[in-house]
């Protein structure tokens, strides 16, 4: 099954993009924010990671930095779900980033952007 | 030109840079592209376990031949090699392609600013054309200014269509862009320079095409 893992501290935007992806046969964990999310991978998340920027606690940038110091990125690819365009915070975070959609979104260019990376995840 | 030596020396290069969101602009582009009668050498930032599917999603597109450059990998025309990550990718000679470890460059390895600065002037070399598309970061813009410098061609994406305008806007900074365009017109633009067709991709909005001749 394909995973999606949305982490985003607006539970409303979450249940929304979760409701989507369901429709599109994709299976959704959530996090509410970067603590949340090397939670799951830790606990052994593969898949596909949209990941906001604004959060508490730790970041989206604080995130995939973590991620990438602690080798957790593993076989998931990152895309970007936020408000803000990069804003200089992301230095070295370059190959981390697969994808990156501004808010606000069209479903479809969601829709594109995930099924897109899970075609690069095939075995 | 001999368009159909499948291994004589190509005497037309394309490199390209790409970073965030760059694997569904170059799937489109190379998408839209027939066998060209020139070798296209890619560094796409990315982890190392989906360069084989990337290969892979490219080759179900276009009729050229494309895959993983490997070190010594002479070029030539219809072929399209994707630089395998957390190699440098370079040429030699503008003749074969070198692959090395090294350190980052720009925090990235392979480096779009490494692979095009390995381009040189060279007899023969008819067309060297740089593109740089979406991307965090700023890789690519000293690479695009040297190709300039060379007197090649270069395209940055337009920041319209990309999922971040970074990479292709410090070029566009550097002053060294020949065009701004989005991902269909690069294609045709692509086409039309190497095939020496007339029409070129002048009719999209955002274009800003300067006098910029191929052969200068």
């Amino acid at each position: 099954m394909k995973t999606v893992m949305i982490v985003d501290d607006e539970p409303s935007l979450a249940q929304v993009v979760s409701q989507f992806l369901r429709k599109w046969n994709y299976d959704v964990v959530t996090a509410s924010n970067g603590v949340g999310c090397l939670a799951h991978m830790r606990n052994g998340f593969q898949g596909v990671i949209l990941m906001d920027v604004a959060m508490p606690e730790l970041n989206g940038w604080q995130t995939i930095r973590a991620l990438k110091n602690e080798d957790l990125l593993g076989k998931s690819l990152v895309c970007m779900l936020t408000g803000l365009e990069p804003a200089g915070d992301q230095a070295g975070l370059e190959d981390c980033v697969f994808d990156y959609l501004v808010k606000p979104f069209r479903f479809e260019a969601l829709d594109e952007m995930v099924s897109s990376a899970f075609d690069l995840l095939r075995p | 030109m001999n368009q159909t030596a499948p291994f004589g020396p190509s005497r037309s290069i394309i490199l390209i840079g790409a970073s965030t969101g760059g694997t569904r602009v170059l799937a489109e582009i190379i998408g839209r592209l027939p066998r060209l009668p020139a070798c296209i050498v890619i560094v796409q930032h990315m982890p190392a376990f989906i360069n084989a599917s990337f290969v892979q999603t490219l080759s179900r597109s276009t009729p050229a031949e494309v895959r993983l450059a490997r070190h010594g990998d002479r070029l030539h025309d219809g072929l399209i090699l994707l630089a395998p990550s957390d190699l440098h990718c370079t040429l030699i000679a503008n003749r074969s392609i070198c692959l090395a470890p090294g350190a980052a460059v720009n925090y990235v390895c392979p480096s779009v600013d490494l692979l095009m600065q390995s381009a040189r002037k060279q007899v023969g070399l008819q067309l060297l054309i740089g593109v740089l598309l979406t991307g965090m970061g700023k890789d690519g813009a000293a690479g695009m200014l040297h190709i300039r410098n060379l007197g090649g061609f270069t395209i940055a994406q337009n920041r319209g269509s990309c999922a971040v305008h970074g990479m292709p806007a410090e070029a566009v900074n550097l002053g060294c862009v020949d065009v701004e365009l989005p991902p269909l017109s690069i294609a045709r633009l692509l086409e039309a320079k190497t095939t020496g067709l007339q029409h070129h991709a002048a009719d999209a909005p955002a274009a800003r095409l300067r006098s910029a001749d191929l052969a200068r």
